[in-house]
């Protein structure tokens, strides 16, 4: 491959870079308690959720954005220069389709989001989130038949407060982490799941995200709660527009499950990463957190992470209930001058509780990619067992691939074990590939898609085949 | 942050000190404390110090220990030759409280090795280069208390192509007769080009209350040096031992370095060691056994900063009691560092429902045709193994006992130094036996 052609490739634009213009509703930029009210005016919010929004507000002022020890070097954001509201203006909620914003529609054709007629056939509910309002829910009525709940968390506040003030912020609380605190403070939606006792949700939940207004920072709250022997997956990706300045994405996201319950929750991130100088980017600053509340509960998070600028997220597994399983398969890839500070956190407290990590870290160009982690097994958590496995692959001699695990083990009967190796794709692994006729750009593609084979098993089947364009399209231009 | 408020005694002794060496070694030491007075002590809230609290060291107001009287070093001399190496060969430097003791020692020094004093080491031109610890926000703090307070010093140069063949030994005894008492010791070691030397650093303490050794050894390994370095922390279970070993390593450099954490309340081995030409090799080696409520934390950065460097670390822990151990190893690879071989391995047994274990075995990658691995372990005895050597007749507390033994012994058996093999079994069945001996013999 010539130098030309991979300059050629590296310079492939960025295919979700539009705005679309929109009337829409902003609150001027700044955040103080006024804010905060106003905000919870605006969502006709109870009482006490806004006094959890201000008691959030203000144990964030007393803390600190953690700078010291991820492996991340990034501006910070002024918080006080974003505006934490903005909505599409629109006095009364669509009922259908056709009474969406034309534009909007526009917006999702270009994503190639199945909604409509579409949804039906891909079998997939949307709750499309357009900035910071959901706009369209559909297939609520075949959800309603089975008794599940799937709206957005505003409409969940209104018409199940109690579900909702039992469970928010039971997994992450508003004083979690500096981000978290923040999203406590300012989440304005995001999506409330909640199936029933022993019901298999019918469909894959999914809810794609999209920031779309400049300086917006989006704050979404997703809560998903499975009663007892219940069953979901639930499907997020992401795409955001392009633009120069850093933008904040703070999300929080708690999965509750109770007694023999599974939640099932993939990602695929794959948002603006800035250019091939590291100019602009989003910001990632992700809370992720499931608890394994009841016996033989199953929470495994699958994620791909291809976009953003800088990435610091560790969907992690509370492992409570006796005899409970949590998983984390991740594929994070950085290229340019992306950064990835992400991992998992596994916490054994139950009884024979079992937790299996595979991270698959992949550097290319100037990417730093750095895998951090926490087993922890309490004293409790007798013949708990652990198996930890992240690998990085190494494209370029620019990049950085960094191991951190924390492993901290209380007990004699518990097992737990890492393992991790770093290398470049091998020599005779492409000289194989390319002397069945391959050219050296599917080759890499070839090799990666071996390597990230063991997560991408885990995801729902669209999203592994995206998962699978994905990787090749961030990886383009990386190899010569 | 702890401030050096309740330190006030070591400011004074500091006063004492500062004007009392050459110009040289004057500046160090002001540069140091003024280092270490803006900062402190580290605290968890330090990444590097996140498993291990000082706050009870740093609850006390130490000053340095006394100068031991004839009578006390009398009743030491048991204690010292208990520990010594038998080889009447050997070079054996004893320090009792930072001071070296003439008596004790046995000073006869192999061709081409000069000792000189912390003040004579000062008058010569590698001294500062040599002397001046890397400034590190956290990791240097109390390696900078080190370099202020140290008063004597032990600096061993061996010269170009001189090959030793018994090791260098050093004694580092600390009397906890009285209480609040720290001593600084410091080990400096240049090894010339291609000049190969083995040193024993033994640190051991006697009396029953606490002490505090913050000590610092430096190596410095010129091309094709080789030097094998053994750390044995053997003090009392009252005592705090903080140690950092710094380890440059040029050309085609070799070091070994065999770490024993056997001893103290609280122990924390810093090692630092640094790749700094092509081709060199470091292997790191560590074993901690730790019971009652001794919390032992191992530090390790190797950094290969130029190609073709190989390093390899392997460290074994067996907790007991309410032991907490701690494994931090870090391998970093800088982005020209290419065709780097490097692993990593931690093991540990935890023989209670209390005791508890850390491990951190880190990865920081900025190249990328380098081969790096790392793997730990920690979990209880292996039920099958148990099982078959029962069922081979052996009873349940010997097999126990076997198992353990074993997997000491995959570390003990590689060190060269019989005596230290010795010491490190009997500790092992004293601890960990069960029901009768560990039988050795097996």
């Amino acid at each position: 491959m010539t130098t030309s052609e991979i300059e050629q490739l590296a310079k492939k634009e960025y295919k979700y870079g539009f705005v679309t213009e929109i009337e829409s509703e902003t609150f001027p930029p700044g955040l103080n308690e006024d804010v905060i009210r106003a905000i919870s005016a605006k969502k006709d919010e109870p009482q006490w959720l806004l006094d959890w929004r201000l008691k959030a507000f203000a144990v964030w002022q007393k803390m600190d954005e953690p700078h010291h020890w991820p492996q991340l070097k990034y501006k910070p954001t002024g918080y006080q220069d974003i505006s934490y509201y903005s909505s599409p203006k629109k006095k009364d909620g669509p009922k259908s389709l056709e009474e969406v914003d034309p534009k909007l529609l526009e917006t999702y054709e270009k994503l190639g989001i199945p909604l409509g007629e579409r949804a039906r056939l891909a079998g997939v509910a949307v709750d499309a989130v357009f900035d910071s309002v959901s706009v369209v829910t559909t297939f609520k009525e075949t959800l309603k038949k089975a008794g599940v709940i799937f709206c957005p968390i505003s409409e969940a506040v209104r018409d199940y407060p109690e579900l909702v003030q039992k469970y928010l912020g039971s997994v992450v609380p508003h004083s979690d982490n500096f981000f978290a605190a923040l999203n406590s403070a300012v989440f304005t939606d995001g999506s409330f799941v909640y199936i029933p006792k022993g019901v298999r949700c019918p469909m894959e939940l999914s809810t794609y995200f999209r920031i779309n207004e400049a300086s917006t920072g989006q704050f979404e709250r997703t809560l998903i709660v499975a009663e007892e022997s219940s069953y979901v997956s639930y499907l997020e990706g992401c795409t955001a527009p392009m633009r120069d300045e850093n933008q904040l994405h703070a999300a929080v996201v708690e999965l509750v499950a109770l007694d023999d319950a599974k939640i099932k929750y993939s990602t695929v991130q794959n948002w603006y990463p800035g250019d091939e100088e590291g100019k602009g980017g989003i910001y990632n600053f992700v809370t992720k957190r499931g608890k394994c509340a009841g016996r033989n509960s199953h929470i495994s998070w699958t994620q791909v992470e291809t976009g953003s600028a800088v990435t610091w997220k560790y969907p992690s597994c509370i492992l409570q209930g006796d005899g409970s399983v949590g998983e984390f398969y991740s594929v994070a890839l950085t290229n340019n001058y992306q950064q990835a500070d992400t991992g998992t956190k596994m916490v054994h407290i139950g009884k024979n509780t079992k937790s299996t990590i595979i991270s698959k870290g992949i550097s290319a160009g100037k990417g730093q990619n750095t895998y951090r982690g926490l087993v922890k097994v309490m004293k409790g958590a007798e013949n708990s067992r652990n198996y930890t496995q992240c690998d990085s692959l190494l494209i370029g001699d620019r990049c950085g691939a960094h191991t951190f695990p924390y492993i901290d083990v209380r007990n004699t009967s518990s097992t737990v074990e890492h393992e991790a190796s770093t290398s470049k794709i091998a020599e005779d692994q492409m000289f194989y590939v390319q002397q069945r006729g391959l050219d050296m750009e599917n080759a890499v593609s070839l090799i990666v898609n071996g390597f990230c084979k063991d997560v991408f098993r885990e995801l729902p089947m669209e999203f592994a085949v995206e998962a699978t364009k994905l990787l090749a399209v961030s990886l383009e231009g990386s190899v010569g | 942050m702890p401030t050096l408020a309740k330190q006030s005694r070591l400011h004074d002794d500091f006063a004492r000190l500062a004007d009392t060496g050459p110009d040289t070694l004057n500046r160090l030491r002001a540069e140091a404390m003024r280092r270490f007075s803006d900062q402190g002590f580290p605290t968890t809230k330090d990444e590097p110090w996140r498993f291990t609290n000082l706050r009870r060291l740093t609850q006390v107001d130490w000053t340095r220990a006394d100068r031991p009287e004839q009578a006390t070093l009398d009743q030491l001399k048991a204690t010292v030759d208990h520990y010594a190496l038998q080889d009447e060969a050997a070079t054996t430097l004893v320090f009792v409280n930072g001071v070296l003791q003439e008596d004790l020692s046995r000073r006869a020094l192999p061709d081409g090795v000069a000792l000189l004093s912390l003040q004579e080491a000062a008058a010569q031109d590698w001294f500062e280069a040599a002397f001046t610890v890397a400034e590190d926000a956290v990791v240097s703090r109390l390696p900078d208390l080190n370099s202020a307070m140290a008063e004597a010093a032990t600096v061993l140069v061996v010269a170009p192509d001189t090959q030793l063949t018994n090791p260098l030994e050093i004694i580092h005894l600390s009397c906890g007769l009285s209480a609040e008492r720290a001593v600084f010791p410091r080990t400096l070691v240049l090894a010339r080009r291609h000049a190969q030397a083995t040193v024993l650093e033994t640190f051991i303490g006697a009396g029953s209350e606490a002490y505090w050794q913050n000590s610092v050894t430096q190596l410095h390994l010129e091309d094709g040096a080789h030097v094998t370095h053994y750390l044995a922390e053997l003090g009392t279970e009252q005592a705090f031992h903080t140690h950092a070993t710094f380890a440059d390593l040029a050309r085609d450099g070799r070091l070994v370095s065999e770490n024993m954490l056997l001893g103290a309340d609280l122990a924390r081995n810093d090692i630092h060691v640094n790749l700094n030409g092509p081709g060199a090799e470091a292997h790191i080696n560590g074993l901690f056994l730790g019971h009652a409520r001794q919390h032992l934390d191992n530090h390790i950065i190797v950094r290969h900063n130029q190609p073709h460097g190989s390093s390899f670390q392997n460290f074994r822990g067996i907790l007991d009691d309410q032991a907490h151990g701690v494994f931090a190893g870090r391998i970093y690879v800088a982005e020209d560092a290419q065709k780097t071989d490097s692993a990593q391995s931690n093991r540990n047994l935890l023989l209670s429902d209390d005791a508890r274990i850390d491990t951190q075995p880190k990865l920081e990658i900025y190249a990328d045709d380098v081969k790096c691995a790392h793997g730990a372990t920690t979990g209880q005895l292996n039920q099958d193994a148990l099982f078959y050597l029962q069922s081979r007749g052996m009873a349940p507390e010997a097999a126990r006992n076997f198992l353990i033994y074993a997997f000491a012994h995959e570390l003990i058996e590689k060190l060269a130094i019989r005596e230290l093999r010795d010491h490190l079994e009997a500790v092992l069945v004293e601890r960990f036996g069960q029901d009768g001996a560990i039988d050795v013999e097996a």
